[in-house]
């Protein structure tokens, strides 16, 4: 065990009072001895947030985020670190135990250049916890297999990770500027791999994530999913993986066949999309409503807020693209 | 999604139709309750106040309240109810399969709409507290999980009283590792302080002299005990019982808990054949399924007998309040679970079956989330070769393995007192009700238990239970401390019928069932026969 590196935990914050007490009480509780600190990376909260970080303890340390968003907060985090092992962490997150150890003991094993864990999400209301399971889903959440898989393997991108600090300078650090506000991460791992470094997933490396626990909330981030996406196509000209566009490509061809019939006055034959949808989406629901508290007609809501709001984000980022409107590096439309 | 049995289809029919009967005031005991009330004499009240405590729509809580407040009014007492009006972000009225939100509009319409059906005038909780539910509590965002049981607010140990609620609400005990033990915490402090804020004002304005309470251990309960606690009202609090359509009460204690030992020490007695026969007949039902909700069918274990003994440890659910609180051989269930598979590891000329609580995978919506089968997997990746688990999801009759075995083990499993009145030595580690009866084997200390398994395993006969002491206690424990349910009647799960058609039935010495209910609570009479 004395062998393991010390790691630095960087935790971005903002407005997080709800959840950061048990996220920064599961961090304080690792197995893992050489924790040098927990460097909460404040945007400017206007709650307790701080003060809940400055009560938690000396391996506690706030620091100032003046950029405000999460890009900003890990490049602050990552540079303020004493240790070059960064352990990259979220508020709203609960963490296993054995969570850093299993993590550090995978990236050296392994021999990758990132790793992470699975996320999984927890419902703490009753569309919330729809929301896990579509969430958990492959047909809830597309490509990144953090979401689901269960065997260790490399993949385009995990949730969270460990990771050496010298390998995100390499690459000019998280990207502050060009991207759509919560695009920074899979963006970031997509430049690692394209400079030939490895990302890898341990399915053992254990979290809890809180998510979205209202359809308003779903919808506005999986909107911004969408938006993310086409601020990555516009950087990069390409897209780290296709299958996201899957829903783009079901709005597209929804509302051309709609207004092609409509056009035609075959308003039945107009709803056939709508229709086709709603069958499909109701057999997933009631496969997900499999899980214990998941009732069908939320994972069905969930479902359908998943797919369309990350496909009319898609179009309406594409939309600005074509504008040439910037990307809104913070939430709330500012940049 | 669990699939709906087409044999139980005329059930689920029969609920649906109810539910919205409800919804409209017209459900089959609405109707009954106005018919009894408008054809009875009300005296006017001239005796004790008595204020029942009706928070939720459990039908037939609602209907047993409703009619011992009958009764009591017809004795002349000035009766009370307070309800909970709804609004609260979370209550033990469902659990996380099912909330939150809550159902509070469905609920409170169904208790508020019952009450005033049988005449009385319901009183909200949130009508007593202008800040109900809304005000936020930005402090217990800065306490730990670890810390938030010992979180005090409005002059209670709020804590501590949702400590319960919380656990049964999520359907698990073991909160240090539960990612939602947290919020679901906050959650039911913050709905804690709302009740004890309105039940402050209401005990003041209304001061009653008892207060009638479901249970003790609940939410609301638990919080109005320790209210009238420090206000020095008299508390009655009462539970269902084994035996169908019975309830136990109890006075100055919870009655969840099911404790009669004070009672027990001057009511023990030989029994009389017609109870033999009675006692016989119950437990012979029991054997048979037939007793509660079934979900076993009956084959026989095929247990593979070496010449050592055969051991049975039957588990708890760990979130029932049979358990939680309930420790005294061992810091909690698990540690027992441990000290016994590594017992038998050590002693392989004996064999060890686990019986994992069926009811941790088959309780209807009520999964368990920390199953002690996963925890016995997880500790011990491979069991000794001479344990065996009997898992949730067998849903194989007990009761052949039970007859089968050489020595018992429980923590507060009511199989424990099954298995001393077959005359099998029971080592019981918890404290459960019929610990300390004197016919169980009672181990204080992990020391102690393990004493006690070697004396077990080398010759179980001297350690015999009295059955007859067993008997007399089961007769006691199943048909004497409980009382006849109030002329209520529970004819599906969740539903309720009033029984008679005129409050005459309820008035002093028609029923004898309801004078010990109305006696004990007005004049601190026993509730149980003699």
């Amino acid at each position: 065990m004395s062998d393991l590196p010390a790691v630095s935990v960087v935790l971005p914050t903002l407005n997080e009072q709800g959840y950061l007490r048990d996220c920064l009480d599961s961090l304080l509780a690792q197995d893992y001895p050489s924790i040098r600190e927990i460097v909460v990376v404040d945007g400017g909260s206007t709650d307790q947030t701080r003060e809940i970080a400055a009560d938690a303890g000396s391996l506690v340390r706030v620091v100032d985020n003046p950029r405000v968003t999460a890009a900003a907060a890990m490049n602050v985090g990552v540079q303020a670190a004493a240790c070059d092992l960064v352990v990259r962490a979220d508020a709203h997150t609960l963490y296993a135990t054995d969570y850093v150890r299993r993590s550090v003991e995978a990236l050296q094993a392994s021999g990758a250049d990132w790793v992470g864990g699975r996320m999984n999400p927890v419902g703490t209301t009753s569309f919330g916890r729809a929301v896990a399971a579509v969430t958990s889903s492959p047909v809830g959440v597309g490509p990144g297999r953090f979401h689901y898989a269960t065997q260790a393997q490399d993949v385009e991108t995990v949730y969270l990770g460990v990771f050496d600090r010298r390998i995100v300078a390499e690459v000019g650090g998280y990207d502050e500027t060009e991207l759509q506000w919560a695009a920074e991460d899979q963006e970031l791992n997509y430049r690692l791999r394209r400079h030939g470094r490895r990302i890898r997933f341990d399915p053992q490396i254990r979290s809890w994530y809180f998510p979205r626990q209202q359809p308003r909330r779903l919808w506005d981030q999986y909107f911004n999913y969408g938006v993310c996406k086409a601020s990555t196509l516009k950087k990069h000209r390409t897209l780290p993986y296709w299958r996201p566009l899957v829903p783009a490509a079901m709005v597209a061809g929804s509302a051309g066949w709609m207004a092609l019939h409509l056009l035609r006055r075959r308003p039945l034959t107009a709803a056939l999309p709508v229709v086709g949808y709603a069958g499909a989406a109701g057999i997933v629901a009631v496969r997900l409503a499999g899980d214990p508290g998941v009732a069908p007609h939320r994972a069905f809501a969930a479902l359908g807020i998943c797919h369309w709001a990350y496909g009319l984000g898609f179009w309406s980022g594409v939309l600005r693209i074509l504008r040439g409107r910037p990307f809104d590096s913070r939430p709330g439309g500012h940049r | 999604m669990p699939v709906p049995r087409p044999d139980r289809m005329g059930e689920y029919s029969r609920k649906g139709v109810e539910l919205l009967l409800r919804l409209v005031e017209q459900a089959p005991e609405h109707r009954r309750a106005r018919r009894l009330v408008a054809g009875a004499d009300l005296p006017a009240a001239s005796g004790p106040r008595v204020l029942f405590l009706c928070p939720r729509d459990w039908a037939e809580h609602v209907q047993y309240q409703a009619m011992i407040g009958q009764a009591l009014r017809l004795r002349g007492a000035d009766v009370h109810f307070l309800t909970c009006g709804g609004g609260l972000e979370i209550c033990d009225r469902a659990n996380t399969y099912e909330a939150p939100p809550m159902p509070c509009r469905m609920c409170r319409c169904y208790v508020e709409s019952s009450l005033r059906a049988h005449g009385f005038a319901p009183r909200p909780l949130r009508s007593f507290d202008g800040t109900w539910s809304d005000e936020p509590w930005a402090e217990l965002d800065r306490v730990s999980v670890a810390d938030l049981r010992a979180v005090r607010a409005e002059g209670v140990d709020l804590g501590a009283a949702v400590d319960i609620p919380v656990q049964w609400f999520l359907c698990a005990a073991d909160l240090a590792g539960d990612p939602l033990a947290g919020v679901t915490m906050r959650r039911f402090l913050r709905s804690g302080r709302s009740i004890a804020r309105a039940l402050a004002r209401a005990l003041d304005e209304l001061r009653p002299d008892t207060v009638v309470l479901l249970s003790g251990l609940f939410l609301f309960e638990a919080i109005a005990w320790a209210m009238c606690e420090q206000r020095s009202i008299d508390v009655v609090t009462y539970e269902r019982a084994f035996l169908k359509e019975t309830l136990v009460f109890s006075r100055d204690r919870p009655a969840g808990f099911y404790d009669f030992s004070a009672e027990w020490a001057h009511q023990r007695r030989p029994l009389e054949p017609g109870e033999d026969a009675e006692l016989d007949t119950y437990l012979a039902a029991r054997h048979q399924g037939q007793a509660f909700d079934q979900f076993w069918t009956f084959r026989e274990h095929e247990v593979e007998r070496s010449t050592g003994r055969l051991v049975t440890l039957f588990t708890n659910l760990t979130w029932d309040t049979a358990v939680i609180g309930r420790d005294c051989a061992f810091p909690d269930i698990r540690s027992w679970l441990v000290a016994v598979v590594e017992a038998f590891g050590e002693r392989p000329e004996h064999r060890l079956v686990i019986r994992v609580h069926p009811s941790e995978l088959h309780l209807p919506g009520k999964i368990t989330r920390d199953s002690l089968e996963a925890y016995l997997d997880e500790r011990f990746p491979t069991l000794p070769s001479n344990v065996t688990i009997i898992r949730s999801a067998d849903t194989t009759s007990s009761y052949p393995l039970m007859d089968a075995s050489d020595v018992g083990l429980v923590y507060t499993s009511t199989t424990g007192l099954e298995l001393a009145l077959s005359g099998t030595p029971v080592i019981v580690a918890g404290d459960t009700h019929y610990r300390g009866k004197g016919f169980t084997i009672d181990v204080e200390t992990p020391e102690g238990f393990l004493a006690a398994l070697d004396a077990a395993l080398a010759d179980p006969s001297p350690l015999r239970p009295d059955v007859v002491r067993a008997r007399e206690y089961a007769h006691y424990f199943f048909f004497r401390a409980p009382v006849a349910a109030p002329l209520v009647s529970e004819p599906l799960p969740g539903l309720a019928r009033i029984t008679t058609t005129s409050l005459e039935d309820v008035r002093p010495g028609r029923n004898a069932a309801i004078d010990r209910i109305c006696d004990g609570i007005l004049d601190g009479a026993p509730f149980a026969r003699s």
